[in-house]
């Protein structure tokens, strides 16, 4: 057990672990300490040297690299350290070129807040990075080193978190340069990690909120039916954006804020993800029926799927052909909901509100198309997206609730907790269990395929209708969770891993024969879409964890919790695709390549 | 205690590079550092101009260095040792040192670009572990978590120099010292670690004739004293001087210093990478704010990563505090 030790801070006395740092005792206390490369997900850095403290005895030190120690007696705002801290904010200040008016995290600046805070002058010295490029990654992450404070954080995570070391750091001194890799080994998956931990806004999704928010101005004038879809995750976190408190549920003022802005439709992804969940199970079910090449890889996360293709292609018909659920919501958007209506898929334009930087490349590929069309039009993060409705002077707290509209703003229970790391396989078993029930009772598949609702024809007696719903087992927030489950009488062997360096571990040891699985999960980000490169800052552990149980919440609420029950799906199986397989092929999946390197280009600045 | 370390102790040995922690202290920290695993390092960068003590000794005594070196893996029971040259050093001193080595398991590394941070420790663990090329912060300090993260223990050239000695019974609390600088042949000698500095001069026949002033230490690195000060001053901390004429354009010198620190930061840690930067432009600018330039001294002095940038002004405040007063009378 860690002893504990007492320290005292500005004259007061705490308790502390002996492995804490003084950050760490501070910030569990409430104690002011301003740091700027110290993110809670990662290793110290101790490079930006402002989280100053004055420690008896040892003069002015970091806060973040010094542990705390018994007797220890700590100033965190003598005139010294205001001193030390002021010069280095502001010589912070001068590496990092202002574009407030454009950046779309204007209102959650670390750089601002402190300058308000300590009554620093933002242009005390003249900005020494105007002429630095920016660098576009793809045409998906846009990095503007005129921008960065050179604290190292993005790298640190694209190395020791995702394993992808995209970023390089050239030269030294004052000509320090943060700038992508020329290694043609590694590329970019558009996780947006360095995204959501960078301090200072510099890295980016490449904006489509501009495009979004021409074609709202445009609206009147045009035919275009313009549809949004909210991905699962962002219902419990966009109203971080609002200090609302971590998990708290907005679905409801999503919805009035969609028809707010001037969306004719505001669709859910969610009820994408049913048709996600479904088609993935029956492939699931065939998967292991056909003895295929173990495990079958899920394929929502683009991310991940970059990374299959560009580092393991080997790995590339393992991953399951199912499309993820944004594309599925958008093409039944545009085909059936397009002919219900009687308009065209062509004069239908859908907008994802995405926690993802990743979704940008996705849409971008021509696998996602569907008759030469884009299937999905523009993703704006979530950041971007409230970026939108500041621009429109809309308040979301004070926004009335809504309903999503029908059909496509109702799912189940199942398609609400994709957001989570382990909801995508947990949903899929959830229907594969059913599925391979229904096949035990009828002798085939073809209920399903048709549509058919066994869970209500059967009576309760009927094993049906005893199919499981919680696979408690596959959730949680580890890099690498294993278990054992059993569904239809088969006994599977999972393995649900989030993050790409958990990922990286595990399809090494794959390879390695060290482990064998029958279904595996990945998910880029850590913990799933709720920590995703799109959503709010700040993230962490703790935050992730909330947004995550905030969702088992809305599934635990439903009445629907099953992919297979969503009786918009079973429509569109039984009136629609009415069985033929080929149909379901071109709408449902699609084929994966691989992947050369799309490196980066130098946008001047 | 192991007997060396307590011989060493004895001879009150202070580090040789410019730390000058206490040997002794130092070898015992590693060798009741936890892990089996340990590393020594001879720290043979030196990197600071007008210092070449170093050199000196690898040309004329590499066998008492590569003796410190195998008496101190024998006392830490160290896995391995290594054996840190600049690339000058490496071409010129390496098949020697080769040859020297015999059948220890001892390495020479190197690495082609001579860099000022290169001669502090962390710096050279993160250089052979192919990191780049910036020190760590601390603690944990080297000597817990050095190369590889294993107990790792650093020492200076001369240091290694002085223990082999102190093995001997033959070491007489003497250090190297170098003198330099204008019209003065570079010269090294051995004192005496107690005498001061105008002792140095005196024995060494180098007390200028002209109006001078000295930098105690280095020619970067050095803290600038006035004649009237050298007194005050015991070598025993300091690797050598530097004999500058009075009369040197002012802003010509604190231009050379604030240019070398600007070239020379690793870019790691703000006071120092934004810091030297900003100090060589305002030094430079029409209106010059002596506050401000204060202040940045002040933060890089009490809150840069590494004892560089704690350094980095020493000569700078110490010419506008000792010398400038001097060349108004």
């Amino acid at each position: 057990m860690q002893k504990k030790i007492k320290i005292t801070i500005n004259h007061k006395q705490y308790f502390s672990q002996e492995s804490q740092t003084i950050l760490d005792v501070c910030q569990a206390n409430g104690i002011d300490i301003p740091t700027l490369c110290k993110h809670p997900d990662l290793v110290i850095q101790g490079k930006c040297r402002i989280c100053l403290v004055e420690v008896e005895g040892q003069g002015i030190i970091t806060a973040c690299t010094q542990t705390a120690a018994d007797g220890m007696e700590i100033k965190t705002d003598t005139l010294l350290v205001k001193r030390a801290r002021a010069v280095n904010l502001e010589m912070i200040y001068a590496e990092h070129i202002e574009k407030c008016s454009s950046c779309i995290q204007e209102h959650s600046c670390a750089l601002k807040d402190y300058a308000n805070q300590y009554g620093l002058k933002i242009t005390r010295y003249q900005d020494r990075k105007a002429k630095l490029p920016a660098w576009h990654f793809g045409d998906f992450i846009q990095f503007d080193s005129s921008k960065c404070i050179d604290c190292g954080i993005c790298s640190e995570v694209c190395t020791d978190k995702q394993t992808c070391d995209f970023y390089q750091t050239i030269n030294k001194g004052y000509q320090t340069q943060t700038k992508p890799t020329d290694d043609p080994k590694k590329d970019c998956t558009y996780c947006g990690q360095c995204v959501v931990h960078c301090p200072v806004g510099a890295v980016q999704g490449v904006p489509h909120w501009q495009f979004v928010e021409e074609l709202l101005k445009n609206k009147k004038t045009s035919a275009k039916t313009l549809v949004a879809q909210i991905a699962p995750s962002i219902r419990v976190s966009i109203g971080e954006e609002y200090n609302f408190a971590y998990g708290q549920i907005t679905s409801g003022q999503l919805a009035a804020s969609m028809r707010a802005l001037g969306f004719d439709v505001a669709f859910d992804v969610s009820a994408g993800a049913d048709f996600t969940s479904y088609e993935e199970a029956l492939e699931l079910i065939h998967w292991l029926e056909a003895k295929k090449d173990r495990p079958m890889f899920t394929a929502c996360c683009p991310a991940w799927v970059k990374f299959v293709e560009f580092y393991y292609p080997e790995f590339i018909s393992h991953l399951t052909t199912t499309r993820s659920p944004h594309i599925h919501s958008a093409i039944i958007t545009k085909t059936y909901w397009a002919e219900l209506m009687g308009k065209k898929p062509q004069d239908i334009i859908v907008v994802s509100i995405m926690p993802c930087t990743a979704k940008k490349q996705e849409i971008s590929l021509t696998t996602q198309r569907y008759q030469h069309l884009p299937i999905v039009d523009y993703v704006v993060t979530t950041r971007e997206y409230v970026y939108l409705l500041r621009r429109a002077k809309i308040d979301f707290p004070k926004l009335a609730s809504k309903e999503l509209d029908n059909p496509l703003g109702n799912s189940s229970g199942a398609g609400v907790i994709y957001g989570a790391s382990g909801g995508v396989m947990e949903s899929a078993l959830r229907s594969a269990d059913y599925m391979l029930r229904v096949k035990k009772e009828t002798g085939s598949l073809k209920p399903i395929i048709n549509g058919e609702n066994y869970q209500l024809i059967k009576n309760r007696y009927s094993r049906i209708s005893q199919s499981r719903i919680e696979f408690t087992q596959v959730r949680g927030q580890q890099g690498i969770k294993e278990a054992a489950v059993n569904i239809g009488g088969k006994n599977l062997r999972v393995a649900i891993v989030s993050g790409l360096g958990s990922a990286r571990k595990l399809i090494e040891n794959i390879k390695a024969k060290k482990c064998q699985y029958d279904y595996v999960e990945v998910m880029a980000c850590p913990g799933g879409c709720i920590g995703g490169g799109g959503q709010p800052l700040p993230v962490s552990a703790e935050i992730r964890a909330k947004r995550a149980a905030a969702l088992y919440n809305i599934d635990q609420n439903l009445v629907i919790r099953v992919a297979h029950e969503n009786k918009f799906l079973l429509t569109v199986y039984r009136d629609y695709f009415k069985g033929r397989q080929e149909l379901i092929e071109q709408l449902m999946h699609c084929q994966y390549n691989v992947a050369n390197r799309a490196g980066y280009k130098k946008i001047t600045n | 205690m192991n007997k060396l370390i307590k011989k060493i102790e004895a001879a009150g040995l202070l580090g040789r590079g410019c730390g000058t922690f206490p040997t002794a202290k130092k070898w015992l920290a590693v060798l009741n550092a936890p892990g089996r695993e340990k590393y020594v390092i001879v720290n043979c960068s030196e990197s600071e101009p007008g210092i070449f003590k170093d050199e000196f000794i690898l040309d004329n005594y590499p066998e008492l260095v590569l003796d410190g070196l195998k008496l101190a893996m024998r006392t830490l029971n160290a896995s391995q040792g290594f054996i840190y040259l600049n690339p000058i050093f490496n071409s010129r001193f390496r098949n020697k040192i080769q040859i020297l080595i015999g059948h220890d398991n001892i390495e020479i590394f190197s690495e082609p670009s001579k860099s000022y941070i290169a001669g502090e420790e962390s710096t050279i663990v993160n250089l052979m572990e192919g990191k780049r090329e910036e020190p760590r912060f601390k603690p944990p300090f080297v000597l817990e978590k050095g190369f590889l993260n294993k107990p790792t223990l650093v020492n200076n050239c001369e240091t290694f120099y002085d223990i082999a000695l102190i093995n001997q019974g033959k070491y007489k609390r003497e250090r190297f010292f170098c003198i330099a600088g204008d019209n003065t042949p570079k010269n090294i000698f051995k004192f005496p670690e107690t005498i001061t500095v105008k002792q140095a001069l005196l024995e060494s026949g180098h007390y200028p004739n002209f109006k001078f002033f000295i930098q105690l230490g280095g020619a970067m690195a050095g803290i600038c004293l006035a004649a009237d000060q050298l007194d005050d001053y015991a070598i025993q901390y300091y690797g050598g001087l530097i004999i500058h004429e009075l009369a040197k354009d002012e802003r010509q010198l604190v231009n050379k210093w604030l240019e070398f620190y600007k070239k020379e930061s690793c870019g790691q840690c703000v006071p120092c990478r934004e810091g030297t930067y900003r100090l060589y432009e305002m030094y430079n600018a029409k209106d010059f704010n002596h506050q401000l330039f204060a202040d940045i001294i002040f933060a890089m002095q009490n809150s840069s990563l590494c004892s560089m940038g704690k350094m980095a002004a020493t000569a700078i405040t110490s010419y506008f505090e000792n010398i400038k007063k001097c060349k108004k009378r």
